[in-house]
């Protein structure tokens, strides 16, 4: 079965980015464009994605407390969020574990190693 | 590939939208208009625009938008003040950064001694902020930089690591190598909450090399006992691989800090059962234990993991109260949702982005509904249907129904011209430095819409517009100060809507219109007879005329060859109207009208020969039927109408048009009076008046070719093909040899 990506992101560049790199390796894509509409999305998905992945910096709902809200639902904490961000620095990767992230990778990222960080946490 | 050259281009719309909102930004920062989410969104546009050129290795761009980004954060943190010193430094690079991008975007190069000298100014804002001494100024630009490739800036940013490099994620397969590790992994029950799995952590750690796991499950309580999101599990791990301690510290980076981890190498020969090491104790990453059960109990399947139980099952008992931050998490989660959605402000209202030919499309199929909805009821009456029956309101009311169906398409391509107005700052800027004028752009009614096409097109007319006021218009500082007015000159550009029209004001509060000089100019130029005598309104609008030009030497600025006949011209095109007030010493006003859509238009129907032909009711002034008293010819065909205390010409729109060779008689039939765009009145002599309604403009030049005198087509309720007036057009070539505005409207006509 088609595995499928929930990407958050708030600039579009990035969203097709994703979107073409995970659809071109088999993946179905759902996005959406900030923390908020993360959660909307999400909640109006049939079946939860197999993998989230969510930048940092957005407006209205960052990506700290978007992952903080999806926590907050007991049946969403096996669902692997990884943390998209330029920021290399230790701070934000802590912040985003302490939110409850999985894992992260850093922008600009190489789609193969993109591809490998979905297979290294997806069931 | 192709893909990525859309995606490279979706980049490129984007950096657009959000070099704007910075824009936008910073101005409401100049202002003390900015609260934290206005720096936020600063922020971020800058942010994303290094995080997108960063994909397409736009180093250049990566790199000044980095120093940017920094100095931006040191803002958001309140450790920099918006001062006005500081907002200019921000304005300027936001300048430069719009340069690096449309360089990046068209493969030339930016000013790159520019953008190094911002990029050490904004490094001076950071050292402020941080309470250090500025970077000196001078040294570590682009020119002082030793030889090598591209620009190369000054290097005095240690402390902050941006390096564009993904994470090595795994090299998969490993073999073994000389380095051996033991390595004990425990994790607890929160890293099972962030959906890491030990057990995809130890495919890792098989990936590297040759791992022996012995999984201890001494601390698995009894099943009545057991926590089913609780950890238990302990894994020793030996593993002998070829990669750096760094490396198998990577495998872990996600968990080592929800669980128990140490890494040890292991000496030669060593079993590495001394786990009091120190310096590995210290490194030993513990924040809290797993529950503390106890009742070592023998289990048999090795395989068993500790691990919740599946999602959906837990989601159906109900969820037992967490320790963690979960909660307060959802309680941010309900509260964030408003303020989110106040936060949002315009810039991220509900939006879809829909292809601009589907909307025409759109409008183009609601054009043709109205077409046939009207010839639907023409022909239900004429076969005679009564005016009084149900299907009679039905008619009516399907006609109401399509006419809102209609605007609220039409409204699809309505557009705020915040867009164009948002790039006036920079370039007001731009031509106040290079003229050496202080001045302070004002703008109005920015969120007033009007048409797409209309918006596009209004953007170079205008900006040569505000160049004029500034280069023309404005004095410079002392002068002003001579003549008592302050050294910062006002321009002032507000858009409004007015009887159906979109209506744009440029007003500068200069020196005005120096009529003498113009004057003179025009009669040098012989653009008017020596002996014309001019009201001082006619002497203002000379500066319309081709060929005109104040300015005695062609500055940078307004200069090129362009004159505000160009304008004029570019207006008319999109069926607009421009004229000036000017008040000596006071300033000067250009008033743009234009209409709101290029889709539709109000019109008059009236009968010439034995055709139909539309005029724009935006022309009309009035309609009257002469007198033969009132007719007066003089000379060939020339005639002229009075209407009241005014002569006015008398145009035979059949004879124009070429319907006719015998001149129409005067008194069979009605003069529509029509202003042109300079103001001129004459009367347009027609057969009849049919009636009044809006029309659905068909381009004549898409679909055949351009007509003198004709400015669009449209279908009528009947079906029949009517074509629509070009009034200007019509009233130029009827007088060939007239006065001195005819230079101008036969121009534009062309």
């Amino acid at each position: 079965m088609k595995r499928t990506i929930l990407t958050i992101d708030d600039s579009r560049t990035m969203r097709e980015m994703l979107k073409v790199t995970l659809a071109s390796q088999g993946f179905t894509v759902v996005q959406a464009e900030d923390g908020q509409h993360g959660i909307e999305v999400l909640e109006g998905m049939e079946i939860e994605p197999d993998v989230i992945i969510t930048d940092i910096n957005m407006p209205r709902k960052d990506g700290f407390q978007f992952i903080e809200a999806v926590r907050a639902n007991a049946s969403r904490r096996a669902i692997p969020i990884l943390v998209l961000t330029t920021e290399s620095d230790a701070e934000k990767k802590q912040r985003a574990r302490l939110a409850g992230a999985t894992g992260w990778i850093v922008k600009p990222f190489d789609p193969t190693k993109l591809v490998d960080a979905i297979n290294r946490v997806a069931a | 590939m192709d893909a990525m050259a859309e995606i490279r281009q979706t980049f490129f719309e984007e950096c657009a939208e959000q070099l704007a909102e910075l824009e936008a930004g910073l101005l409401a920062i100049e202002n003390g208009e900015a609260d934290s989410d206005t720096v936020n969104a600063v922020f971020r546009a800058v942010h994303s625009i290094k995080g997108g050129a960063g994909a397409f290795c736009l180093d250049d761009l990566v790199h000044f938008a980095h120093v940017f980004e920094t100095t931006l954060d040191e803002m958001r943190s309140g450790r920099l003040d918006s001062s006005d010193h500081v907002v200019k430094i921000m304005l300027r690079s936001a300048d430069a950064l719009a340069d690096l991008v449309t360089a990046a975007r068209d493969g030339g190069t930016a000013d790159a001694e520019r953008s190094g000298a911002l990029i050490n100014e904004l490094k001076g804002l950071v050292a402020l902020a941080k309470g250090e001494e500025p970077p000196a100024p001078s040294a570590g630009t682009a020119k002082s930089a030793p030889a090598s490739d591209g620009p190369v800036y000054d290097d005095g940013m240690g402390d902050i690591d941006f390096t564009p490099v993904a994470v090595d994620l795994s090299d998969l397969m490993g073999m073994g190598g000389d380095n051996r590790f033991k390595i004990v992994f425990k994790p607890s029950s929160r890293m099972y909450a962030k959906a890491n799995e030990a057990n995809r952590v130890l495919r890792d750690v098989y990936a590297l090399g040759e791992a022996k796991v012995v999984c201890d499950m001494s601390e698995v309580p009894l099943l009545t006992a057991i926590d089913p999101e609780g950890a238990y599990l302990t894994f020793n791990i030996e593993l002998s691989t070829a990669e750096s301690e760094d490396k198998v510290r990577e495998v872990f980076e996600f968990v080592e800090f929800d669980s128990e981890l140490s890494v040890e190498v292991m000496e030669d020969d060593d079993d590495g059962d001394d786990s009091d090491d120190p310096d590995i104790a210290d490194i030993l990453a513990r924040i809290k234990a797993a529950p503390d059960d106890e009742g070592p109990e023998e289990v048999k399947e090795a395989e068993v993991e500790a691990k919740p139980a599946a999602p959906a099952k837990v989601a159906e008992a109900p969820a037992p109260a967490r320790p963690a931050a979960p909660s307060e998490a959802a309680k941010a989660d309900a509260g964030g949702d408003a303020k989110g959605g106040a936060a949002a402000g315009g810039g991220a209202a509900q939006t879809i982005r829909v292809d601009l030919e589907r909307v025409d499309r759109l409008i183009d199929l609601v054009g043709e509904l109205v077409i046939h909805q009207v010839m639907l009821s023409q022909r239900a009456y004429q076969a005679g249907l009564a005016r009084a029956s149900d299907v009679a309101v039905g008619f009516d009311e399907l006609e109401q129904l399509t006419r809102e169906i209609q605007d609220s398409v039409m409204a699809i391509r309505a557009q705020p011209v915040k867009s164009v107005f948002q790039r006036l700052p920079r370039l007001v800027r731009e031509v106040a430095d290079i003229s050496g004028k202080q001045v302070k752009l004002v703008t109005e009614g920015e969120w007033t819409e009007v048409d797409k096409t209309v918006i596009e097109r209004l953007a170079d007319p205008l900006t040569h517009m505000i160049r004029n006021a500034i280069d023309h218009g404005l004095e410079r500082p002392e002068e002003r100060l001579e003549a008592g007015k302050p050294e910062e000159g006002i321009v002032r550009v507000a858009a409004m809507h007015r009887s159906g029209r979109i209506v744009i004001e440029i007003s500068d509060d200069g020196a005005g219109i120096n009529r003498k000089r113009v004057k003179e100019i025009a009669i040098k130029k012989g653009l008017v007879p020596p002996e014309a005598n001019l009201s001082d309104e006619e002497i203002d609008n000379l500066i319309f005329l081709p060929g005109f030009s104040t300015a005695e030497k062609i500055s940078s600025l307004s200069g090129r060859g362009v004159g505000m006949d160009v304008v004029k011209r570019s207006i008319q095109a999109l069926g607009g109207r421009v004229s000036i007030v000017s008040r000596p010493g006071k300033g000067s006003t250009f008033t743009m009208s234009l209409p709101l859509t290029l889709a539709v238009l109000d019109g008059m129907i009236v009968s010439v020969g034995d055709q139909t032909v539309v005029v724009p009711l935006t022309a009309i002034i009035e309609t009257l039927q002469p007198k033969a008293s009132e007719v007066k010819s003089f000379g060939g065909d020339a005639r002229l109408v009075q209407v009241r205390d005014n002569f006015l010409p008398l145009v035979d729109v059949a004879r124009e048009l070429g319907y006719s060779y015998e001149l129409a008689s005067a008194t069979g039939g009605v003069a529509i009076l029509v202003e042109a765009e300079n103001g001129a009145r004459s009367a347009l002599l027609v057969d009849a008046i049919q009636g009044q309604r809006q029309v659905v403009i068909k381009s004549l030049e898409a679909n055949y070719g351009r007509v003198p005198g004709i400015a669009a087509a449209t279908i009528l309720g009947d079906g029949r093909v009517a074509l629509i007036l070009d009034v200007d057009a019509v009233v130029a070539t009827s007088r060939p040899e007239g006065n001195f505005f005819n230079s101008g409207m036969q121009h534009a006509a062309e």
